[in-house]
C-alpha cells in the first residue's frame, strides 16, 4: 500500500470535540480519513483515534479552522521570528510522502492539521520553534501509521542536520536563507557562491526553475533531478558550494537521465582554473601575433568561451563533432560572431571621413595626408574589432596620391614611415594585437582606376583622374619600400602591414618598373616583406592577407568607378582535413572521393550556419553588435552580404596523395595528377554547392599553422598507423604537421622554379588566392636574381603569388639583428635571442 | 599537328572559336591533317589537362607539333591568316 493514499475503507471513528458550530456529540460509522491511509507496514494503528459524531467534511473543516488559528509566528533556528506558514509543514510532509510514493496532497493537509492541534495540546500558544514543529511532524506521522513517510522525513531531517553541523565560514555566519513565497523553506544551511560575486543560501527550487527555463526539462523531471542533486550535495561535508559545480552536478544527472539535448542547453561555458592561470601568466605560444598583456589575456579567455558557445549553440552537433573529430577545421571559432576578413578602399574614409556607430565624435573627410593616414589606421582598428582576420587596403599608393602633390621626397618618406610604424606598432587594438593588415601597391595606375575621378583633400573631386597622379603614386610606393628596407628601430623586418605588389602585363610596360622591381626584390631578399601578386591578362584582384584575394568580376569593375563601394569579405574559413579522407578510403579511389564529398558537405553546413548567425546579428542593425557593418554611408551596408565568399580551406593534399598511393606529389606524374584531380573535384564541388545554396564557395589555401598541427595530432590519435607514415615534422617530439594546403613537401630539395611552377599549376583552381613560398633561410640572394625569378614566374608559370622567406635572429641584449636562426648572438655572444621565421606563413 | 581546345559548354566564345577554326580547316581541306582534341573545363579531366598545360582562361586554343607548342590563343580564336601560316597552308 502506498503512503498517503486514502483507501476509503470504513472504520469506526470516535471523537469528542467541542465547537460552537458543530454538534457536540455524535457517534456514527464514518469512512476512514486517517490511519489506514498509510498502513504500509500492515499494522494499522488505533492510537489516537477520535470518536465523533459528525460527517467527515464537517470534522475536517473544524480541524482546519481551529488549526489555522493556533499559531501566527515561528522562531527559526537562527533565532529570527518570522510569520508562521502552515504550508511549510504540509510541503515537508508531502515531500517526505512523495519519496515513498505518496501522491495525495489532501492527506498531507489533514496531517498538518493534526500536527498543529497536537502542538497546541502540548505547549499551548507558546511560540513554536522549528525543531519542535519537526518533532511534532515525526510524532504524528508515526502515530498515524505513516511509518515509511516518517522514515523519509527523519532521514531528510537528519541529512539537513548534518549539513548544518558542518562549520560555516565565519564570514557567512550572518547569511540567512532568503525566503521566497511558495518555495521549499526547509532550512538547508548551505550557501552557494554564484557566478557573479554574491553568495546566496541554498535553494533547490532554483535548479528546477533553471532546468525548466533554460533546458526545457519537464517540471516533474526537473523536480526529481533537483532532489537527486540535493541528496548528492548533502552527502558531502561542505557548507559552501559554487553555482558552476551545482550546474555540473545537474548536467551529470541530465546525462544519467538520458537528457543529452537538455544537457547541451543547460551546460556552462568557461575555462578550467588551470587554463585560466596559464593564459594569464604565460605567453601565447600558439599564435605569434598575440602579445602577452592583460588585453591579450582578456581576448584569449573570451575567445575560449566564445569558441565553446559556437560549438554548442551556433553550429549543429554534426558540424561541431566534425570539427572535434578533425574531419574539418572551423577557423576562428572564438570569433564566430563576425566575418572572417575584409578588403576595402581608402576612398571610403576619403569620401565619408570617419563616422563610426557609437563613436564619441565624427571626423569630416581628411584635408591632409597625415590625417587621412590617421583615419585609415583608426578605421582599420575598428574593422579589426569586427572581423576575425586580416584587414586589407586596395591600391594604397594610388588613392593617397592626390594628397601627395607638391610634397618633398623627405615628407613622402616621412609619411611612408608613419604608415608602416602606425600599423606595426598599433598594439592597442583587439586583444593588444597589432592589426593584421595588408596594403596593396601598384606601380602603374590600375587600369580599372585609370579614368576614375580622383578624390582629394576634404573629400572633394580634384577634377583629375588617378592616372594624372601616377608620379606621386610611384614616389609613395618607392618610399614605402625604402622604409621596409630600413626595418624598424633595430633593423628588424616589419610584420605589418604586409605589402602586396601587383604585377600585371601593364606593370612590365610602365616606365620605371625595372627600378621598382629591383627595389622590391632587394627588400624581398633582405627582409622578406614583399609579396609578389600576379594579375595576368585581364585579371584584377584585391588581396587582403598573405594569400587570400578576390578576383574582380565585371560588377566589381563597375563599382571601380566609385571605388569606395569596393568592399569585400570572406565570411568564414572551414578547412578540409584531406589526409583523413585517404585514411578512411584505405586505397579505394571511389571511397576517397566519397569521403571527400562527405567532409565537403559538412563544410557547406558549417557555412550555412555561419551565414545564419551573421544575418541574425546584422538584422539587429544599429543596436546590434555588428552596427559598424550595417552603416550605410553610401546607401549600402558596409558589409555587402551578397558579395561575401565562403572559404573552403585545403590542408595536407601532399599527405592525402602519399597515403593513398604511396608517393608524394612531387615524386611521380601519377601522384601529381591525383593531386590535381582532388583539387579539380573540389573546385567543381564548390560550383555545385554554390548553385545549390546561393553561397559563393571558393577554395583557399589554408593559412593557419595551428590547423596543420591540430589535424595532424588528431590523426595520429585516431589513425596512428596511417598517419605516422605520412605526417611531417618530428614525431618523437610531438612537433608534427601536415603540409600546408597544396604545397609540395617543404623539406624536400626541389628547385625553386620547379616548386613555383608545379605549385602554380593548382592556383587557377584555387579561386580565393594561392601562394608559393621560396625558402631562403640564411642565404642572401642578389636582388637581380630575385627580380629575374619574379619575371620568370610571371611569364612562364600560372603561379598566383610568391614570397621569399628569410630567417633572422634578434638579440635581446644588444638588439642587433643577424641573418638565419642561430643559438647565440654573433655580435655579443648573448644567448637571449629571438628567432624570426615565417616557415609556416 | 594537333589543335587542343579548352572550352566549356556554356561558353559562347568557345563555340564561336570552335566554329571559326572548323570552318577554316574545312576550307583549307586540313580536317584530316590537323588532329582536334577538346577538353571541357567543367569536368575534372578538363581541369586537370588545363592545369597541366598552364591554361587559365577559356577558350584557350593550343597548336602543338609533337611535343612542341607552336601557337596559343587565350580568350579568343586565332586570326585565320596566323593559323594558316602556322599549320603550313599556302595562301
Amino acid at each position: 500500500m502506498s503512503e498517503l493514499k486514502d483507501e476509503g475503507s470504513s472504520v469506526e471513528l470516535t471523537a469528542e470535540l467541542t465547537a460552537s458550530d458543530n454538534r457536540l456529540t455524535a457517534t456514527e460509522e464514518m469512512p476512514a480519513y486517517d490511519t489506514d491511509i498509510a498502513m504500509d507496514d500492515g499494522a494499522p494503528s488505533n492510537a489516537g483515534r477520535l470518536k465523533l459524531y459528525m460527517d467527515e467534511d464537517e470534522i475536517l473543516g473544524l480541524h482546519r479552522r481551529l488549526a489555522s488559528k493556533l499559531f501566527h509566528l515561528v522562531r527559526k533556528r537562527s533565532g529570527k521570528i518570522v510569520p508562521f506558514d502552515r504550508k511549510k509543514i504540509t510541503t515537508a510532509i508531502f515531500k517526505a510522502a512523495r519519496e515513498v510514493g505518496g501522491r495525495d496532497q489532501e492527506v498531507a493537509e489533514r496531517l498538518t492539521d493534526e500536527v498543529l492541534l497536537y502542538m497546541y495540546s502540548e505547549t499551548g500558544a507558546k511560540l513554536p520553534q522549528v525543531e519542535e514543529i519537526q518533532d511534532s511532524i515525526e510524532k504524528i506521522l508515526v502515530e498515524r501509521g505513516h511509518a515509511r513517510t516518517a522514515k523519509a522525513f527523519i532521514l531528510y531531517r537528519d541529512k539537513r542536520a548534518r549539513i548544518r553541523r558542518t562549520d560555516l565560514n565565519a564570514s557567512l555566519a550572518g547569511l540567512e536563507k532568503q525566503h521566497r513565497p511558495g518555495l521549499d523553506s526547509t532550512d538547508l544551511s548551505l550557501f552557494v557562491r554564484m557566478s557573479g560575486d554574491d553568495i546566496v543560501a541554498w535553494d533547490r527550487e532554483k535548479i528546477i526553475e533553471t532546468l525548466v527555463r533554460e533546458a526545457d526539462v519537464p517540471v516533474e523531471k526537473a523536480e526529481k533531478i533537483s532532489r537527486e542533486v540535493e541528496d548528492q550535495i548533502a552527502l558531502g561535508a561542505t557548507s559552501v558550494i559554487t553555482a558552476p559545480l551545482i550546474r555540473e552536478l545537474v548536467d551529470a544527472k541530465l546525462i544519467e537521465h538520458g537528457l543529452e539535448d537538455a544537457r547541451r542547453r543547460h551546460t556552462r561555458l568557461g575555462v578550467p582554473l588551470y587554463d585560466a592561470k596559464r593564459i594569464i601568466l604565460e605567453p601565447n605560444k600558439e599564435n605569434a601575433n598575440i602579445p602577452h598583456n592583460p588585453e591579450a589575456t582578456n581576448m584569449s579567455l573570451a575567445e575560449a568561451v566564445k569558441k565553446q558557445y559556437a560549438l554548442l549553440a551556433v553550429f549543429s552537433q554534426e558540424v561541431a563533432d566534425g570539427h572535434a573529430r578533425g574531419d574539418i577545421h572551423l577557423h576562428d571559432l572564438g570569433f564566430f560572431d563576425r566575418p572572417y576578413c575584409s578588403g576595402q578602399s581608402i576612398e571610403y574614409v576619403k569620401k565619408f571621413g570617419l563616422s563610426l556607430p557609437n563613436a564619441l565624435s565624427i571626423a569630416k573627410p581628411a584635408k591632409h595626408p597625415e590625417i587621412l593616414l590617421a583615419h585609415m589606421v583608426k578605421f582599420s582598428a575598428a574593422l579589426q574589432g569586427h572581423f576575425a582576420g586580416a584587414i586589407g587596403w586596395d591600391a594604397v599608393n594610388t588613392f593617397f596620391s592626390p594628397f601627395l602633390e607638391g610634397m618633398s621626397d623627405r615628407d613622402i618618406h616621412q609619411l611612408a614611415e608613419m604608415m608602416i610604424f602606425e600599423y606595426s606598432q598599433q598594439s592597442v587594438a583587439r586583444g593588444g594585437q597589432a592589426i593584421f593588415s595588408d596594403i596593396n601597391i601598384y606601380w602603374e595606375t590600375p587600369k580599372h582606376f585609370t579614368d576614375v575621378p580622383a578624390i582629394g583633400p576634404g573629400g572633394k573631386y580634384t577634377g583629375r583622374t588617378y592616372k594624372d597622379y601616377e608620379k606621386e603614386s610611384q614616389r609613395f610606393a618607392m618610399a614605402l619600400f625604402d622604409v621596409y628596407k630600413e626595418g624598424d628601430g633595430t633593423g628588424r623586418p616589419f610584420f605589418f602591414p604586409k605589402p602586396l605588389v601587383h604585377m600585371t602585363d601593364t606593370f612590365f610596360k610602365t616606365p620605371g618598373h625595372e627600378d621598382f622591381l629591383m627595389h622590391i626584390s632587394d627588400v624581398a631578399a633582405d627582409k622578406g616583406n614583399t609579396y609578389f601578386v600576379f594579375d595576368r591578362g585581364d585579371t584584377a584582384k584585391i588581396s587582403e592577407c598573405c594569400r587570400l584575394s578576390f578576383k574582380l568580376e565585371q560588377s566589381d569593375l563597375d563599382d571601380a568607378k566609385e571605388p569606395w563601394r569596393m568592399r569585400y569579405s570572406a565570411l568564414q574559413n572551414v578547412t578540409l582535413n584531406l589526409p583523413r579522407a585517404a585514411y578512411y578510403a584505405n586505397g579505394d579511389d571511389h571511397k576517397l572521393f566519397e569521403k571527400i564529398d562527405e567532409a565537403f558537405e559538412l563544410v557547406v553546413q558549417a557555412h550555412e550556419q555561419k551565414r545564419t548567425i551573421i544575418r541574425k546579428l546584422l538584422a539587429m542593425g544599429d543596436g546590434g553588435p555588428l552596427a559598424l557593418l550595417t552603416m550605410k554611408q553610401d546607401g549600402e551596408e558596409y558589409l555587402r552580404m551578397h558579395r561575401v565568399t565562403f572559404l573552403v580551406g585545403l590542408l595536407g593534399l601532399n599527405e592525402l596523395v602519399q597515403s593513398h598511393i604511396g608517393e608524394e606529389i612531387h615524386e611521380s606524374d601519377r601522384a601529381f595528377r591525383l593531386a590535381l584531380r582532388v583539387i579539380a573535384h573540389l573546385k567543381l564541388e564548390c560550383e555545385r554547392w554554390s548553385d545549390k545554396t546561393g553561397m559563393k564557395l571558393v577554395l583557399e589555401q589554408t593559412p593557419a599553422e595551428s590547423a596543420a598541427y591540430r589535424l595532424a595530432k588528431l590523426d595520429l590519435e585516431h589513425f596512428p598507423s596511417q598517419a605516422e607514415a605520412v605526417v611531417k615534422g618530428n614525431l618523437s617530439l610531438g612537433e608534427v604537421y601536415y603540409t600546408n594546403s597544396t604545397f609540395l613537401n617543404v623539406s624536400e630539395k626541389i628547385s625553386p622554379i620547379e616548386r613555383v611552377k608545379k605549385e602554380g599549376m593548382f592556383h587557377d583552381m584555387i579561386e580565393a588566392g594561392a601562394l608559393s613560398h621560396i625558402w631562403i633561410a640564411d642565404s642572401h640572394p642578389e636582388k637581380e636574381a630575385i627580380a629575374s625569378f619574379v619575371k620568370a614566374t610571371f611569364f612562364h608559370t600560372r603561379n598566383a603569388q610568391i614570397a621569399f622567406s628569410p630567417e633572422f635572429t634578434t638579440c635581446n641584449v644588444c638588439q642587433r639583428v643577424s641573418r638565419g636562426l642561430v643559438d647565440v648572438c654573433p655580435y655579443c655572444a648573448a644567448s637571449q635571442i629571438s628567432g624570426i621565421t615565417s616557415r609556416t606563413k | 599537328m594537333k589543335l587542343v581546345f579548352f572550352v566549356k559548354e556554356d561558353c559562347s566564345a568557345c563555340t564561336n572559336a570552335k566554329e571559326k577554326i572548323g570552318f577554316f580547316l574545312k576550307k583549307w581541306e586540313m580536317t584530316d591533317t590537323i588532329e582536334i582534341e577538346e577538353f571541357d573545363c567543367s569536368t575534372e579531366d578538363g581541369l586537370i589537362e588545363a592545369a597541366m598545360e598552364g591554361v587559365g582562361e577559356i577558350p584557350t586554343i593550343i597548336l602543338q607539333d609533337g611535343d612542341n607548342e607552336i601557337g596559343r590563343w587565350e580568350k579568343k580564336a586565332p586570326v585565320s591568316d596566323e593559323l594558316m601560316g602556322l599549320i603550313g597552308v599556302e595562301a
